[in-house]
């Protein structure tokens, strides 16, 4: 069986193919955006001369750097139901939200890592002189620290966009919906291996595309700033 | 008259090593003072305790009569009277000379954008280099990057300037137009504590030189007196250091 093209453009097109696309990149977009916000306080506390809080930011990145994506997936969607009972009734607790939840919890710990390392060389005479002008702890950090710093995690976090879009591939293990689950069952009706493998990676790669086009705005933006 | 600032056995130790021991300084508003030493001594961390870039440990102090303490109330209060410089200027490599100083003034003293840029245009053109307003700081050269650090610092209208050591990361050739523009500030009225060893500039400026070492203030003289008739052996061979 040679290659069909016929075949490729029916499978791009597919009505669920293209919603399995939707999907992946809605759940991508929202565990960054979680996990970005959420992972502010994590790099803080891994940057933290606290004891207590160092710890448990640590022990988290740890446990969340080792743990296979699939284990997360299937203990938050199987095993947190065993936990609260009240998740199997409930219509809100869907494949959708187990995902979002558990790369969300794995990405933090990336995320936080990256963060505390983008803070971390922030210059410490940055966070003084916008002391000694007045401003606040949290004027401080979000308008003097935060901003150099994302500057610096721009290429990493773009880096984690990508790995996160290509690890909801893996919530097919929970039901969900996505380009991979799509792409699965539809091969197993059809035996069309390489037309929809071809056409799931066509979709990855315009996905990733649209977001490298968008670090390309925003690094542009922030070079004017870099030169010399 | 209230005085601009008043230190009253004033120490500090970073874990077990002394960095300041009881220091008594009481500066009069307008009035202008060098601080010199060799490194090490506590100079920093002397000006720092002033806007509490630094805590002390014991001892008070008082800026316009309002006492540093752990009031966060106070602590606001004083930094926005007191402007300070760096040694490496500190400006925001993200913002724009314009935004720089505009930052504070918009944030802190809730100035309107328009009349913050205004102020800022003011005193970018009193440290001479109103036309780099548009540019980023790592456009400039270092003389003018202190500057603006300078212009920053005013824009707040303090009542009273810190400089630590504000020429000596910068190319000979350029500490003269810095200096300069303290100079200037000084002759406006402005209160100044000046970290130094640019003796000319503290002949012309200071009413008096204070001398640290080893966190201690060892002498405190009118600067003719200081450089000519230096009393204390360690003022003696830190004066013949800088000499040479
Ligand atoms: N954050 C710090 N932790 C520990 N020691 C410090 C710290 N800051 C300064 N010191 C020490 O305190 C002493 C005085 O420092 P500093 O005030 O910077 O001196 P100077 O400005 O006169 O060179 C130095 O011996 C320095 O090593
Ligand atoms: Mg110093």
């Amino acid at each position: 069986m040679a290659f069909s093209f016929e075949l490729f453009i029916e499978a791009m097109l597919t009505p669920a193919m293209i919603r399995g696309a939707g999907i992946a990149l809605v759940l991508t977009v929202l565990v960054f955006v979680i996990s970005f916000f959420a992972c502010l306080p994590m790099a803080l506390w891994l940057g933290s001369k606290k004891k207590l809080r160092n710890i448990a930011a640590k022990l988290y990145v740890w446990v969340f750097r080792a743990a296979p994506v699939i284990l997360i997936l299937l203990f938050v969607w199987n095993g947190t139901p065993q936990l609260f009972p009240a998740l199997l009734k409930s219509s809100w607790f869907t494949p959708f939200v187990a995902a979002t939840v558990s790369l969300v919890l794995i990405t933090i710990a990336y995320m936080a890592e990256i963060m505390r390392s983008a803070l971390s060389s922030v210059a410490p005479g940055q966070g003084e002189a916008a002391q000694a002008l007045g401003l606040g702890r949290f004027q401080t950090f979000r308008l003097v620290v935060m901003p150099q710093a994302l500057r610096i995690a721009l290429p990493p976090m773009v880096n984690e966009f990508i790995n996160v879009l290509k690890v909801t591939s893996l919530a097919y293990v929970i039901s969900l919906r996505e380009i991979m689950a799509v792409v699965n069952d539809s091969i197993a009706a059809t035996f069309r291996f390489v037309e929809w493998y071809t056409a799931a990676l066509v979709y990855y790669l315009i996905i990733v595309s649209l977001f490298m086009m968008l670090q390309g705005i925003v690094a542009r933006r922030q070079s004017k700033a870099d030169l010399a | 008259m209230t005085e601009a600032v008043v230190l009253n056995n004033v120490s500090k130790s970073y874990g077990s090593f002394p960095v300041l021991k009881d220091i008594n300084l009481s500066v009069e508003p307008g009035e202008k003072i060098v601080i010199c030493g060799p490194s090490g001594s506590g100079k920093s961390t002397l000006i720092r305790t002033v806007n509490r870039l630094e805590k002390h440990d014991s001892g008070s102090i008082h800026v316009d009569g309002i006492e540093l303490s752990d009031d966060l109330k106070n602590i606001d209060q004083i930094r926005s009277r007191v402007g300070m410089c760096f040694q490496h200027f500190n400006l925001f490599p993200h913002l724009t000379i314009l935004q720089n100083c505009t930052l504070a003034p918009v944030h802190v003293l809730k100035a309107s954008r328009q009349e913050a840029e205004r102020t800022a245009m003011h005193y970018l053109e009193k440290v001479r280099i109103p036309e780099q307003a548009q540019k980023y700081p790592s456009q400039l050269s270092g003389g003018q990057q202190q500057r603006v650090a300078i212009a920053r610092a005013l824009c707040m209208k303090p009542r009273m300037m810190l400089f630590d050591e504000p020429t000596s990361a910068l190319d000979p050739e350029m500490i003269g137009e810095v200096l300069d523009t303290i100079d200037a500030l000084a002759k406006d009225g402005m209160t100044m504590i000046c970290v130094t060893h640019e003796m000319g500039f503290a002949s012309r400026v200071a009413d008096r030189v204070v001398f640290m070492d080893a966190g201690q203030i060892v002498e405190t003289r009118p600067p003719k007196e200081f450089f000519e008739d230096p009393r204390n052996e360690r003022t003696k061979k830190f004066l013949s250091q800088l000499l040479n």
